[in-house]
């Protein structure tokens, strides 16, 4: 009996042990992660035209605007006209806004008479988020810029005016490029 | 060769147990008492994530799982499906946690005004552990943790399985919202406690 004492010891001892290295809670953790990455996206305009200004769309990224009463019949000298067209755009980040005219007004490569024009300018005014941008042709290439430094998601939309003109027209096609980009920027 | 006190005892006793008269012929039984437990335990392996049929999975590394395309070409989001194994041992009635840290998947990026954008996508998590299952919904609304319990009455070994699902479109604004760039991240945590 003297000896049964301390082995009775030992035993609940390496019981104590073994209670202190296991856990009655185990977890494990996963990190989740993806990116969505700074683009901008526009789709073809959804509107315009009105008046005597024809409105149609050709593509995805092309549209035409046609003033169908550009000159006024009896005088043949420009009247004022004006047409709005919104383009749906989204741009998940910062980007940028360029819109330019190619020619710098509605442009006829026709050759120049005396008394007559060949070109009929307009302004153009761009409404993006809560900036507006300006520029108004004189016959050369000619942009507008516009920043933002986070994501937008609405319409553009782009104003085009035409104001009665002085000199007579030249007769023929009188046309010009608009072209309207987005840019995320980094 | 000396002889030590204690070898010096034992044959002392030895002589006398031989020559006494009247003892008897055996000792005395002496009973050992032999005594354990085991304790209550919970393992949960580590994660291993499954490339088969998964949807738009993208780099797995260590413990992090990456979206291979968050959004689609509509600047939404892109559905999503992978499932995650643990291998995991309870050996008493236990409860399976499953918590989704930041309540869904959520911008990193805090702050900011964005009209008509989305910063946060939804998912579920199905949880399939001892033939029960259970389902987390992770709304993305809130950055607050929201979680999922699985009790289960019985000890259980084996696999426990997390379906993580993203669908198309889901966003924490209106469906099919395009989501605001920038890095999206949340933390699945998983708990297995003896009840």
């Amino acid at each position: 009996m003297i000896r049964t004492l301390p082995l009775a010891l030992l035993f609940l001892s390496a019981a104590g042990v073994a209670a202190a290295q296991t856990q009655d809670t185990s977890q494990q953790r996963v990190l989740l992660a993806g990116n969505a990455p700074s683009v901008c996206k526009m789709d073809a305009p959804t509107s315009g035209g009105g008046g005597t200004v024809q409105f149609s769309v050709s593509s995805s990224n092309a549209a035409e605007l046609n003033f169908q009463a550009l000159a006024n019949p009896t005088t043949a000298v420009a009247q004022a006209a004006q047409v709005t067209v919104s383009f749906p755009v989204i741009c998940t980040g910062a980007h940028s806004l360029t819109v330019s005219s190619t020619n710098g007004g509605l442009t006829n490569p026709a050759l120049p008479a005396t008394g007559f024009a060949t070109r009929v300018d307009y302004a153009l005014t761009a409404q993006w988020a809560a900036d507006q941008r300006r520029f108004q042709t004189v016959g050369s290439p000619t942009s507008l810029n516009l920043t933002e430094s986070d994501g937008v998601a609405g319409n553009l939309t782009v104003a085009i005016a035409i104001a009665n003109g002085v000199l007579p027209l030249v007769s023929g096609a009188y046309t010009d490029q608009v072209v309207v980009q987005f840019s995320a920027t980094p | 060769m000396s002889f030590t006190p204690a070898m010096s005892l034992f044959f002392a006793t030895a002589t006398l147990a031989t020559l006494g008269a009247g003892l008897p012929a055996q000792a005395a039984p002496v009973t050992l008492t032999v005594t354990s437990a085991v304790a209550n335990l919970c393992i949960v392996g580590p994660a291993q994530v499954n490339s088969g049929g998964a949807t738009n999975l993208g780099v797995v590394s260590g413990n992090t799982v990456n979206i291979a395309q968050l959004t689609n070409d509509q600047l939404t989001t892109r559905a999503t499906a992978f499932d995650i194994t643990f291998d995991a041992t309870c050996n008493a009635a236990h409860r399976v946690t499953v918590t989704s840290e930041r309540g869904g998947l959520r911008r990193d990026q805090t702050g900011g005004n964005h009209p008509g954008f989305a910063d946060g996508v939804p998912y579920t998590t199905r949880f399939d552990w001892d033939s029960s299952e259970a389902t987390l919904l992770a709304p993305a609304q809130s950055l607050s943790e929201v979680s999922q319990n699985l009790d289960i009455g019985a000890p259980a070994a084996g696999s426990l399985v997390l379906h993580v699902t993203i669908d198309a479109g889901a966003t924490n604004l209106v469906t099919n919202s395009p989501l605001i760039a920038g890095g999206y991240s949340d933390t699945l945590r998983v708990v297995m406690q003896v009840q």
